[in-house]
């Protein structure tokens, strides 16, 4: 399974791969959106996980633009945000996010989540 | 730790709540309890022990015996338990409970209420096929406060999103102060929490059609898990159904009760003539026509 990790911040991305690859993810990274898109075209991920708020645009926005960039395999996308309002997670799910995970998070809801998303 | 201390606090959690703890558990009593001794400045467990001595009512007594039995617990725990309650242990019921439109659950040991919580939501989305029904879900516990915190319905983030799918998140929670999401007031309306102890007769709390009591009788030793399983039958009504967790090998399960087809775990109570009767009495080709080992109509 190949996840791609898009995260301005790069203490959470090293704290999301190290979990991701201890379960046997290929993990790559990204710190915008944009170039975000680009992996995803590119390197074909199952599961994206992405920030609410990326430097270049939203995670909304990324999801919108995804089916454009995905080469017609689109992946799970599963949030993993601070940003934990009712009314956020309720436009990401509508968007189309598979699950949401809400920072700070430990291995036991990370792994929680990806099992939900089915992905695990 | 000495052995006159582990065994002091070992008997005590085996009388108060049933639970035994092996010698060779000696570093779980000593983690467990370093908390609780140094909230009570308790330089060494042999001064714990003492205070509990002097005082076995007092609030120490009930923080060493509610830490010795923590348990965790989250939403929507084995969720293959509770597709099964769903898809298949349900319909049995309803088809039980045809004539009365009556339903009453017991998720005892609840802790937290996270179990008691996740019975709710499921029957909730089934609003449409229960209409008309009166549902009356019980979670007890026989910690005080953790009856106190389920009975808010509040939990942080991590309780929220250990087990919960974020779909019911948003369906069966609200967002509350200090980034805690509080279960809905319709959904704490389905549900009542009460102070009760595994090990004392159960009677105040009403007969049930279904008890979940998963993750605690593991703990308790041969004879107080036969003992339990007795006060659980009595609680339920014949074809009640009893889930109990994962995996869970508990002493005197085929005595008391008949295996439920399909998922570890589930089992049926057997009406009162059977289960006083030999294993092959005729009951039997009468339930599996009706699909489900041993269950029958409720006599209630």
């Amino acid at each position: 399974m190949r996840c791609l990790i898009i995260d301005d911040s790069r203490v959470i991305r090293a704290v999301a791969r190290k979990i991701l690859e201890a379960r046997g993810y290929e993990v790559e990274e990204a710190e915008e959106g944009g170039d975000g898109l680009d992996v995803c075209g590119s390197w074909q991920p199952d599961l994206v996980l992405l920030e609410w708020q990326l430097p270049d645009m939203s995670g909304i926005e990324f999801i919108e633009l995804l089916p454009q960039h995905c080469g017609g395999k689109m992946p799970n996308v599963v949030f993993c945000s601070g940003e934990g309002s009712y009314a956020s997670i309720e436009a990401a799910v509508k968007a189309g996010a598979a699950e949401y995970i809400m920072k700070p998070f430990d291995s036991e809801v990370f792994d929680s989540k990806l099992k939900m998303a089915g992905l695990q | 730790m000495k052995r006159e201390e582990f065994d002091f606090f070992a008997d005590l959690v085996k009388q108060r709540a049933g639970y035994v703890f092996a010698l060779d558990k000696i570093y779980v009593i000593e983690s467990r309890l370093a908390r609780v001794a140094q909230r009570n400045k308790c330089g060494d467990p042999g001064q714990l022990v003492d205070l509990v001595r002097r005082a076995p009512d007092s609030d120490v007594a009930r923080d060493v015996v509610d830490a010795l039995t923590a348990k965790d617990t989250y939403f929507f725990r084995h969720a293959e338990a509770f597709r099964y309650l769903r898809e298949t242990v349900m319909p049995r019921l309803q088809i039980q409970r045809t004539e009365q439109r009556s339903l009453r659950v017991w998720s005892a040991a609840c802790a937290t209420g996270q179990e008691t919580y996740s019975v709710a939501m499921v029957l909730d989305q089934m609003a449409v096929e229960l209409t008309g029904w009166s549902i009356d879900i019980v979670g007890s516990d026989r910690n005080r406060k953790l009856i106190e915190r389920a009975t808010k319905g509040l939990y942080n983030r991590f309780e929220v999103q250990r087990g919960l799918p974020v779909r019911m998140l948003l369906k069966f929670f609200d967002e509350a102060p200090d980034e805690q999401w509080q279960v809905t007031e319709q959904v704490r309306s389905m549900v009542a929490f009460r102070e009760a102890n595994l090990l004392q007769p159960a009677a105040d709390l009403g007969s049930f059609d279904l008890v979940l009591c998963r993750n605690v009788l593991g703990s308790f030793d041969a004879a107080g898990q036969a003992a339990t399983l007795d006060r659980l039958a009595g609680a339920l009504n014949d074809g009640g159904i009893l889930i109990l967790g994962k995996g869970e090998k508990i002493a005197g399960l085929p005595e008391r009760f008949l295996p439920f087809e399909g998922l570890d775990g589930v089992y049926v109570r057997p009406p009162a003539a059977r289960r006083v009767a030999t294993p092959e009495a005729p009951a039997a080709p009468q339930a599996q026509e009706a699909g489900t080992p041993g269950a029958t109509q409720a006599s209630a």
